[in-house]
């Protein structure tokens, strides 16, 4: 910018200065017509309407400028990583005190988190060894008695899809997995938690993070049952979280881990 | 994607891991908030007591989030219901009260403190005549101005804000704010005049 402009920027600054109202206006938009302002969520004659308001009125021009820090913060505005925030963890014991002590999952049992952490470690090791023995069976009678006749053993399915559980969160369990006769499919098992939603969704996140939809999930009974076909796994940790569906809206119902040893 | 805040609230809601969730929501946006009413000009223990009344409102009212917009823009519509309440409770109490503080806060960067602002007085009349005058040539100026250009000076000119900040206010771009700006520097000063004398140099804020 010239030295001109400059000069003509502090006489203008100065003739508005002389000119200026020295109070805001008494009434302003609400929040959430701000924020809906901003997101251009608002018919255009209203939008003009707090536009003009903006220019008579520090508070609400400050107030937005504000929302734009939420949604783009600077450095001052994110926590430091690696930096021990003592006021922080100060002010998180007391709210934790003022949300009424711990809070816990909802789940069956009211026992303090800990407990409830322990637990569900303990039935998820069992949950593994059940896995384990089932897959194992599968294999044996697969190979043993299932297997076609005039066919050669499917060597694939000798070393295929023995699965590990790694924290599983939620109120569900994998149950089993199964080998389809044949084909060498791999069958998910999730053992969902009670819920009744018209429909269900799974969303399965491989380890390249590529995020697959099955929609038009059906329970059978307490299980929800998934074909996924074996070229299209890789060895690694997938994340699986099965969605409730109502009304256009969608309500997590359990979120798993499964780790393939072998594609 | 373990950490996001949508993914975080999902979890709240769906009632997975919930004490975990929430303490990672409120680390991560703590700073954010309390600074919020730092600038509002809150004491450093008043924006620690405002900042844990808004979270406590984000915790009792979290099912009723939907996940369609972002939780950042919820979050600050709570912060700010939060302070519009503080402040209307100070000038209650004020107004209630034996003295009122003449500490106006405008000055501070960003919008007005909890204080109040007065008037000021001229006692110059001849002064105050001259300013009246230019303040009516100013008005009648401004209305000859598209809208979009008379909104870009006084945001400009009268609250002083940047460039990149009247682009977000006006949501338009800063090319755009330039450009107004120029044509209105060009049309003012043809109804007001050039300025008398140069003033003295200093940086310009874009």
């Amino acid at each position: 910018m010239t030295d001109e402009t400059d000069d003509l920027d502090r006489h203008l600054a100065r003739l508005f200065e002389q000119g200026r109202r020295r109070e805001d206006p008494e009434d302003h938009p609400s929040p959430e017509e701000l924020s809906a302002y901003r997101a251009n969520e608002l018919p255009s004659e209203k939008a003009d309407e707090i536009q003009e308001h903006l220019t008579q009125c520090r508070v609400c021009t400050g107030l937005l400028l504000d929302l734009e820090r939420f949604l783009e913060p600077g450095e001052e505005e994110e926590p430091r990583e690696g930096v021990a925030d003592f006021g922080a963890e100060a002010g998180w014991r007391e709210l934790r005190w003022g949300m009424g002590g711990v809070v816990p999952d909802k789940a069956p049992d009211t026992q303090p988190v800990e407990v409830a952490r322990l637990r569900r470690s303990l039935r998820m090791f069992q949950s593994l060894a059940a896995v384990l023995f089932v897959a194992l069976g599968l294999l044996a009678s697969y190979v043993w008695l299932v297997r076609p006749a005039g066919r050669g053993p499917d060597l694939n399915a000798q070393v295929v899809t023995l699965a590990s559980l790694k924290g599983v969160r939620g109120d569900g369990e994998i149950k089993k997995v199964a080998l389809k006769r044949g084909t060498g499919d791999l069958t998910l098992v999730l053992g969902a938690p009670e819920s009744n939603y018209p429909r269900y969704r799974l969303d399965l996140q491989d380890p390249q993070g590529q995020v697959r939809t099955y929609p038009g999930l059906e329970k059978d009974g307490n299980d929800f049952s998934l074909s996924l076909s074996r070229e299209a796994l890789s060895a690694g940790t997938y994340q699986i979280r099965v969605y409730g569906l109502e009304q256009g809206t969608q309500h997590l119902v359990g979120e798993y881990e499964l780790e393939l040893l072998r594609p | 994607m373990e950490d996001d805040p949508l993914h975080l609230i999902e979890r709240i809601q769906a009632g997975i891991r919930m004490e975990e969730s929430f303490e990672k929501l409120y680390k991560r946006f703590r700073p954010g908030v309390r600074s919020f009413f730092l600038r509002k000009g809150f004491t450093p223990q008043e924006s620690d007591d405002l900042t844990q009344d808004v979270f406590l409102r984000v915790f009792k009212g979290i099912d009723t989030f939907r996940r369609e917009s972002r939780f950042e823009r919820w979050l600050w519509e709570i912060t700010t219901h939060i302070y519009f309440n503080e402040v209307r409770r100070r000038r209650t109490e004020k107004r209630d009260g034996l003295e009122q503080s003449l500490d106006s806060g405008a000055e501070t960067e960003e919008g007005v403190g909890p204080g109040i602002t007065l008037p000021s007085k001229d006692p110059n009349p001849e002064e105050e005549v001259v300013r009246q005058d230019q303040s009516q040539a100013l008005q009648a100026a401004l209305q000859g101005l598209p809208d979009q250009m008379r909104r870009c000076c006084i945001l400009r000119y009268e609250q002083g804000l940047k460039y990149k900040e009247i682009a977000a206010i006006m949501k338009i771009s800063i090319e755009t704010v330039k450009a107004h700006l120029h044509q209105a520097r060009k049309r003012l000063t043809a109804d007001l005049g050039e300025p008398a004398e140069p003033g003295p140099k200093k940086e310009n804020e874009t």
